[in-house]
């Protein structure tokens, strides 16, 4: 689960940055305290031995006063300016580390530090005779400080980040990262003792039993893992409505522009055709917007899609007479031609309906023609049908005037050698074809 | 003279064919600028004279800068002049970075009248540059400059606005991300990097506000500069994430990565700059 590359998303990195700051904040303080809580165990430890635990203290409480440090800019911002040159370059080695997913000066610190604590209380030497409650508290408040450390390691952004991925390494260590500390804890706790010394006053059970719980990081950071991944569906559901509802405004808005347009348009006797074929383009181009939104990205250029735009065009009463054939829906189009067909096909269905068909039935094609002789491929076909049961146009008619709709579309073709042609069907009502070449680009 | 158009839309190109009807000018579009490269090898034996660029192909398509680095390297002797949309917001760093590292003739706006188009396309054929929406030749300048001389004039603000690699960086942290220590975490570098990132920036957005005041994007970006230190860097940062936001397409465009590093990498060399400079 924790390799699971679902999650290395923009949204989980960005949210990740934003919960580090205060967290990284928050850890650094709790591991203060603890790291302050073993400094106020000394007292308890004989006299002979306390020059050897402050020793081995200083180590992992340079490592937390440097974390801390780390997440105050303005006290970093004074470090680096100060006149001392290595604390200049500690700030700018602190500065630095600070967003990699690298070992820091503050993680080696602590982590190597507190390896040295623990061997105040368990392994080879521990520091005796020491009274129980010492014994206890000093291992919680040692197994509380790496359970910081650690969830702060398992939980780091740089393990979302999108752009720059952990290394495969890493990524593939990450699960193992919480029985590994485990295992030294425990492997310091379990380490025999010279010859003599009392291994440990309160029995193995909590010792072990505080050691074993760093292996809990692991569901820890799988729970963890599981709010992010709620977060990031709320997210998208955020995200649809939020796409919803600008979609309906939009849509709304271009649609009702496109209608008044189209009303005047229609009234205007001196409009000229392409004018009215545009302004009923419109309301193609106002689904698509919808469709854009909605998919958050363009949608896939089929003749379904196409023709859901279309019957946009088309009064809400005449649409069950329009009808797509099956075989054409899925037909994905080039670019150019998907742009033909936006603007061949809603003049065509106007057309009929407009002419009193109750039915009209559109299919669109490709037409692969043989081979050359060179053996290349030529370009397809494409072609869109327009078939209904109008009173049927005379022969050409439409064609003959100088800027009728179709006439117009015909022009448009040329430029793909292709044009329109209308006829008479044999039962009656007309059949308009029209057709070009599919653009190669 | 024989055109390309490459936009998306092929109404456009409709629009062009009916513009030149009756012109000895032949049309050709591309809706994709990577088709470019197919399209212009097909069309080889005889190059465009003309190329009509958009800038934006919509999402997940390269922008205007890609199909001008590719007619660049592919056809470099065809001239090219950019098409955009007058209402675009996000538009200026585009064009700037067109003025910057390729040397269109001019810009013609969409909401142009045939008219205008055919003026501007014949003006080209002419190798007339005085014309509306063209550049005019260096010298010749006037008193009062026209939206590309500006553009052209302007061009070194962009260089301002992204020096380096961090730059670049820190504009893609600065769209997502408006606070100080978030955007030094996004961007892999320190807090102070990001205040002389947000001080430097400031002052080259000011520069931009001035320059072209009727920018739609800068209306949103009041300066800030009578607060405390701190509250006016927290201010100003806010400012350029704005700013960033508004022109998010542009700095996710994978295009400016190359276009710059070719850029700094010239600079390094001492090599002669990308495109020409004029005063």
């Amino acid at each position: 689960m924790l390799s699971d590359s679902s999650l290395r998303t923009r949204v989980v990195y960005d949210i990740a940055v934003r919960y580090m700051t205060p967290l990284w904040r928050i850890g650094a303080a709790f591991r203060g305290a603890c790291a302050v809580g073993l400094w106020l165990l000394l007292p308890w430890f004989p006299a002979t031995a306390l020059p050897r635990a402050a020793a081995q203290m200083l180590m992992v409480s340079a490592g937390v006063t440097t974390a801390w440090i780390q997440t105050m800019p303005s006290v970093l911002d004074q470090l680096a300016s100060g006149r001392f040159a290595p604390l200049r370059k500690t700030a700018g080695h602190l500065r630095g580390a600070r967003s990699k997913a690298t070992a820091d000066l503050s993680g080696l610190l602590e982590g190597i530090g507190m390896i040295v604590v623990l061997l105040l209380y368990a392994g080879p030497v521990p520091v005796r005779p020491l009274p129980m409650p010492v014994y206890v508290i000093a291992l919680l408040l040692i197994t509380a400080h790496t359970w910081s450390a650690q969830a702060q390691v398992m939980t780091d952004a740089s393990w979302y980040n999108p752009d720059v991925p952990p290394a495969r390494g890493l990524i593939r260590f990450r699960p193992w990262i919480p029985a590994s500390v485990a295992a030294i804890e425990l492997a310091v706790i379990l380490s025999p003792t010279v010859s003599g010394l009392q291994r440990f006053p309160a029995g193995l059970v909590i010792p072990i039993l505080l050691g074993g719980s760093l292996v809990l990081l692991l569901p820890f950071t799988m729970i963890f893992e599981v709010l992010l991944r709620a977060g990031l569906e709320a997210c998208d559901i955020s995200m649809g409505e939020v796409r919803r509802n600008d979609s309906i405004t939009v849509h709304s808005l271009i649609k009702n522009g496109a209608h008044a347009l189209i009303r005047q348009v229609q009234a205007d006797t001196g409009v000229g055709e392409e004018t009215i074929s545009m302004a009923d383009g419109m309301l193609v181009l106002a689904e698509e917007a919808r469709q854009t939104m909605l998919d958050g990205g363009p949608p896939a250029e089929t003749v379904a899609l196409l023709w859901d735009c279309v019957l946009q065009t088309v009064p809400g009463d005449r649409r069950a007479g329009m009808v797509l054939d099956a075989d054409s829906r899925n037909l994905q189009m080039r670019k150019t031609d998907y742009g033909l067909a936006r603007r061949v096909l809603p003049d065509l269905v106007t057309n009929a309906w407009k002419a009193g068909a109750q039915r009209v039935e559109v299919a669109v094609r490709h037409e692969h023609p043989e081979p050359g002789g060179n053996g290349t491929a030529p370009r397809p076909w494409v072609t869109v049908s327009v078939d209904d049961d109008g009173p049927g146009i005379p022969a050409q008619a439409a064609l003959a005037g100088p800027r009728t709709s179709l006439r117009i579309l015909d022009e448009h073709l040329h430029r793909y050698d292709g044009a329109v042609v209308a006829e008479r069907r044999a039962g009656g009502g007309t059949r308009v074809l029209a057709r070009w070449k599919s653009a190669p680009w | 003279m024989r055109i390309l158009v490459v936009d998306d839309f092929v109404l456009v190109e409709l629009a062009l064919a009916q513009v030149i009807q009756g012109t000895p000018h032949t049309l050709v579009g591309v809706r994709d600028p990577r088709s470019l490269p197919e399209a212009l090898a097909e069309t080889q034996s005889e190059p465009f004279d003309l190329a009509l660029v958009d800038i934006n192909f919509g999402p997940g398509v390269p922008t205007g800068l890609t199909a001008m680095r590719i007619l660049q390297d592919l056809s470099p002797e065809t001239k090219i002049v950019i098409e955009s949309t007058d209402e675009e917001r996000n538009r200026l760093l585009f064009l700037l970075a067109s003025f910057a590292f390729f040397e269109p003739l001019g810009l013609m706006s969409k909401a142009s009248s045939s008219a205008e188009m055919r003026t501007l396309i014949d003006a080209i054929d002419r190798g007339d540059l005085a014309g509306p929406g063209l550049l005019r030749p260096p010298g010749t300048l006037s008193a009062a400059l026209s939206p590309v001389q500006r553009l052209v004039r302007n061009v070194g603000l962009l260089d301002e606005l992204i020096r380096n690699g961090t730059d670049l960086i820190l504009w893609r942290a600065v769209v997502r991300f408006d606070k100080r220590g978030e955007v030094a975490r996004a961007s892999h570098v320190d807090e102070r990097t990001v205040d002389r990132f947000i001080a430097a920036k400031s002052h080259v957005v000011d520069k931009i506000q001035a320059e072209f005041p009727e920018d739609a994007s800068m209306h949103l970006v009041p300066s800030y500069q009578d607060e405390p230190d701190e509250q006016r860097r927290h201010s100003n940062l806010v400012r350029l994430a704005r700013f960033a936001q508004t022109h998010s397409h542009f700095f996710a465009d994978e295009a400016i990565d190359e276009l710059f590093a070719a850029r700094w990498q010239s600079a390094r060399a001492g090599g002669p700059r990308q495109r020409r400079t004029w005063h």
